[in-house]
């Protein structure tokens, strides 16, 4: 019964997911309320289904019921509750039940908390969110099943790996680390809707980085929790290994990172939004990849499964996404243009560059490192590694160029620097750390990177705690005196790098409609649109505020009830004149010229600030109607705001009017944004990356990571000297040239050298023309003359008690026989058991002389 | 009888397994075994090195690299003694040759392309963008100074310039000029 209703909730869960995906999609390409409520409702079902699969599965685990595959597999009636409770997400079909789950309930809080926003974008996302869960409920209903029914169910299980038994933390890890991988589609879709539709709008960016945020807070909590892990359980004597599959989880969480801050230059300058969907897009295609390095038992690695159909599954997944991916890129990445301008020249917009270039480059590194064993041997069929030296000597000239950007980039402002603000604002931190790197010299520190590492870390320590304590600062100064008067006509002065004074939002909220305290008159709010030869000075408020582009509409505009309808063409002038002008652009968008005409650094705290006006206040491409429209009925954001809802109140009535011509420019601007224009930079880039990783994914789909073929075969067997169990004259391999050898390493302690014991003794009796000999291996001599004694045998057994004969030839585990001809070269090495059959065959090929 | 140990000395020297190095002893020889640990893969054990593992046959593998480095091999020596036995898959390290130099120098060649990237975009976001990129944009679009035939699109039409640019019409009163 259980298995069926679980196969039945997973159907279920599959039908929804694809359902409302093609719902989602079409409703994106046709808007329609109907089809965006089925869309939601799809996407809820969908969740709900998954999570009742998911109690399910705890329910067989909790009661054994062994007739469940999964509970057979991993459940025990000896094991605590907890245990069986977190063999969920122990082991793989039922790791993948819990990805479900984790992902139905981001989609349905995703879906929840925007049903109401962004009409054009959300039914896209919704679309690609269940595309990405039909494909996992997909993996449930076939290739990883975890509800098969066990026809004649066993009294008990084996019970998960005893590794994961003993931990507290296999309790927490798991958990976080689903939040934080799974957590990444979200953003994948909202990515992609962005990228469907045309365009990124400046509110829809934030969004994308919220849930971006969440997820990457997931995610480095689960890979601290998991190096904590590996150093208490695995023994690893250190946090990380660089094994395959915790590279798995880093090299995600290494693109969101850039994706972050890339998406805060999308907020702030509304520039590089294609590269940070491109991010987006890549940290989605990492975690799939991610999951195929983990499951799919072709890599070498603490945590890897055995081979199953689920790698080729995945790796279809991965092909499909990549090529949606990059078709939509190279199709839509230029329609979403840019609205600002980059500083060049010692400002904080380059280091955030740097900073991108530095985590795409220890992104490439680390996959390089991790994919090229499997490379080269398709090249060359060897078998190599790279480990733990390769990765350590690449990352830390990577990791300390970082520590440098971390503190000199909050250092810098937005603008372009001058030489007394990169003094003022550089050369303290750079004293103080001088200071940390001679004290660490003169206590014996002598390696290069770490003297680097103190240096640039006592930098960003103290611009980081400078930047922590500013707020304080910036209100313990303003309760102590009112603001300077400033003479006409002059900009207000500014010291560098202080922030502007702040408006705290909430507690000064009619800032921003009443006007600005400026020449100690209160200077009126915006009565009509600001000419271009105006010879006043912009007022401080509207100049912090346009640099602060995508800035919440003001909590006291709304609270006034003033400016519902009326458009602020000033602000949206000033949205526009950056393109032409590039210097008055920079004083518009708040980077004033200070007295000493250098350009005053504009507060980076902006998106919190009030910002006065409700209006569009960065229209991007043509329309931002629905965002007019929000503030019209007075849609709140701020805290404690309740959303107004899109579909329903008073908006309809209101604006029932414009909504036709709403419908029609919008399905204009769709249309004129999907020109097929296709952007070959970016497809040329994508494809040189992607083809020949899927290609080298495919051609070790059937790779076994365990078998390592041996080097020495048709090279000369290393001689050995070696002592018989028991006693007696030392055996040299020279004494028995002239004759074919067969030499079986085995050990008491070995279940598979019992097994082929006793084929080996009597192939030696028949083949005395053969020299039959056993080396024992890490075994006690006392045991193993008990064990010859006891099942007799033909041949003498030497004891190699130092190992160093097991080395020589290359012995990895118990038991391997090799087989030497009479001229003492190796012919063939067998891995594990021996017959009869298998031993007269390799003994005549020995004979032969190894053809 | 010197003569003859001196002679045999030489032709050990001469051997092709003949230590390089300098033989090494106490806290030096104990770092030194822990860094070619590093370096030597653990063949029973999950990427685990020889000097983290706990396993007998690291322990022991270790053990001979310890009598080596002791007795003057030095690393590459070393090494290459055990990639004779386990193969290219015991060295944790890729050794710099034949197709590995894209692993090594590959991440190399990729800061150097996107240094270039990075270099190109700031370049690109210093030229004045004027007025073709925003047409650029909009090429399909129909211009600012056209309005369409029906009153009601065209009212709309006007309202979204209006909204949009900022100015009448979208037409600034320095283009009208």
């Amino acid at each position: 019964m259980v298995p069926t209703l679980g196969r039945t909730l997973i159907l279920l869960a599959l039908l929804a997911a694809s359902a409302g995906s093609i719902v989602g999609f079409a409703t994106g390409a046709r808007p329609s309320a109907a089809g965006w409520k089925w869309a939601r409702r799809l996407a809820y079902a969908f969740a709900a289904f998954m999570a009742l699969a998911n109690v399910t599965m705890e329910y067989a685990l909790l009661r054994h019921d062994f007739s469940v595959s999964y509970v057979a597999h991993v459940g025990s009636r000896s094991v605590p509750t907890w245990v069986s409770i977190v063999s969920l997400w122990s082991s793989l079909e039922g790791s993948i039940l819990f990805w479900g789950l984790v992902m139905g309930v981001y989609v349905s809080v995703a879906t929840w908390r925007k049903a109401g926003d962004h009409p054009e974008y959300m039914p896209y996302a919704v679309g690609v969110w269940l595309a990405c869960g039909a494909f996992f409920s997909f993996l449930l209903a076939g290739p990883a099943q975890p509800f098969a029914t066990i026809p004649n169910p066993a009294l008990d299980g084996p019970g998960p790996n005893p590794l994961l038994q003993n931990h507290y933390l296999m309790v927490i890890h798991p958990p976080f680390l689903y939040s934080g991988y799974v957590g990444m589609t979200i953003p994948f879709g909202l990515a992609c809707a962005a990228l469907l539709v045309g365009r990124l709008g400046n509110d829809f960016i934030r969004p994308l980085r919220n849930f971006l945020l969440v997820s990457w807070i997931f995610l480095t909590c689960a890979i601290v929790l998991g190096g904590w892990w590996a150093y208490e359980v695995l023994g690893w004597g250190g946090y990380w290994a660089w094994d395959p599959v915790e590279n798995a989880s880093f090299l995600p969480w290494l693109t969101a990172t850039a994706a972050l801050h890339s998406a805060m230059l999308v907020e702030r300058k509304g520039v590089l939004k294609g590269w940070t969907v491109i991010l987006v897009l890549a940290t989605y295609l990492l975690t799939i990849l991610g999951t195929f390095m983990t499951r799919s038992g072709v890599f070498n690695s603490v945590h890897s499964f055995t081979q199953s159909a689920i790698g080729p599954t995945i790796l279809v997944f991965l092909a499909a996404a990549l090529l949606f991916s990059l078709v939509l890129l190279a199709l839509r990445v230029d329609s979403l243009g840019s609205e600002g301008r980059l500083e060049t020249g010692p400002s904080r917009d380059v280091m955030f560059l740097v900073q991108n270039l530095l985590f795409v480059l220890f992104t490439f590194t680390v996959l390089l490192g991790t994919v090229f064993p499997l490379v080269v041997e398709a090249l060359r069929g060897a078998q190599m590694s790279v480990g733990r030296p390769y990765f350590d000597k690449l990352s830390v000239p990577i990791g300390v160029a970082l520590l440098f950007v971390m503190g000199v980039g909050p250092a810098l402002p937005w603008g372009r620097a001058t030489k007394q603000q990169l003094r003022a604002a550089l050369l303290p931190p750079l004293l103080g750390a001088c200071v940390l790197a001679a004290v660490g010299f003169a206590l014996g520190v002598r390696n290069l990177w770490t003297i680097l590492a103190l240096l640039f870390g006592g930098v960003t320590a103290q611009v980081t705690l400078s930047e922590m304590f500013l707020p304080v600062r910036q209100r313990m100064r303003a309760r102590r005196g009112p603001r300077r008067s400033i003479p006409a006509g002059a900009e207000p002065r500014t010291p560098p790098f202080r922030r502007v004074h702040r408006a705290r939002r909430g507690r000064r909220g009619h800032r921003g409609d009443r006007g600005v305290e400026h020449d100690g008159k209160l200077e009126g709010g915006p009565a009509e649109p600001r000419r271009d030869d105006d010879p006043r000075p912009v007022p401080a408020d509207v100049r912090r505020c346009r640099a602060g582009i995508g800035a919440a509409p003001s909590v006291g505009a709304r609270a006034s009830g003033r400016q519902q309808e009326r458009p602020q063409p000033r602000h949206a002038a000033a949205a526009h004149e950056p393109v032409r002008e590039p210097a008055r652009a920079h004083r518009l968008a708040g980077g004033a010229h200070g007295p000493d005409r250098g350009p005053v650094p504009v507060d980076p705290q902006l998106r919190r600030t009030q910002c006065r006006p409700a209006g569009p206040d960065q229209p991007d491409g043509l329309l931002d109607l629905d965002r007019h429209r929000h503030h019209g009925v007075g849609r709140a954001r701020g805290p404690g705001a309740v959303p107004a809802r899109l579909n329903g109140g008073g908006s309809r009535d209101r604006h029932r009017g414009r909504r036709p011509g709403r419908v029609f420019l919008m399905a204009t601007a769709l249309t004129s944004a999907s020109a097929p224009r296709v952007n070959r930079r970016v497809l040329v880039a994508g494809l040189a990356i992607a083809l020949p990783l899927v290609a080298v994914l495919v051609a070790n789909l059937g790779r076994d990571p365990h078998s390592v073929r041996s080097p020495l075969i048709g090279r000369p067997a290393p001689p050995f000297r070696l002592v018989p169990v028991g006693g007696g004259a030392p055996v040299a391999l020279e004494s028995l040239h002239g004759k074919p050898v067969v030499i079986n390493f085995w050990a008491t302690w070995c279940v598979p050298c019992f097994q082929e014991h006793a084929a080996l003794v009597e192939a030696a009796r028949s083949l005395p023309a053969v020299q039959f000999l056993g080396i024992v291996y890490e075994d006690d001599e006392a045991q193993t003359g008990e064990f010859l004694r006891q099942r007799g045998t033909a041949y003498a057994s030497l004891m190699d008690k130092d190992g160093k004969t097991a080395i020589a030839y290359g012995v990895f585990g118990v038991p391997e026989t090799f087989f030497i001809d009479p001229e003492g070269r190796i012919v063939e090495k067998h891995v594990g058991p021996l017959d009869r059959g298998a031993i007269l065959s390799l003994v005549a090929r020995a004979r032969g002389g190894g053809r | 009888m010197t003569l003859v140990a001196f002679a045999l000395s030489g032709l050990l020297a001469l051997a092709p397994d003949a230590p390089r190095g300098q033989p090494l002893s106490g806290k030096l020889l104990d770092q030194r075994t822990d860094e070619v640990g590093a370096l030597l893969r653990c063949p029973v054990c999950q990427g685990l090195s020889i000097a983290d593992s706990p396993a007998t046959m690291a322990r022991n593998m270790k053990a001979e690299v310890r009598e080596k480095l002791a007795a003057g091999y030095d690393q590459e020596q070393i090494l290459a003694d055990f990639e004779r036995s386990y193969g290219e898959f015991v060295r944790l390290q890729p050794p710099v040759r034949g197709v590995n130099w894209l692993v090594w120098f590959g991440p190399a060649a990729m800061l150097l392309a996107g240094g270039a990237v990075v270099a190109w975009a700031l370049r690109r976001s210093q030229r004045p963008r004027g007025e073709e990129v925003a047409l650029q944009r909009h090429s399909d679009l129909p211009s600012r100074d056209t309005l369409p035939a029906d009153p009601r699109l065209a009212a709309a039409v006007r309202r979204v310039r209006m909204l949009a640019y900022g100015w009448p019409d979208g037409i600034s009163p320095k283009e009208r000029a």
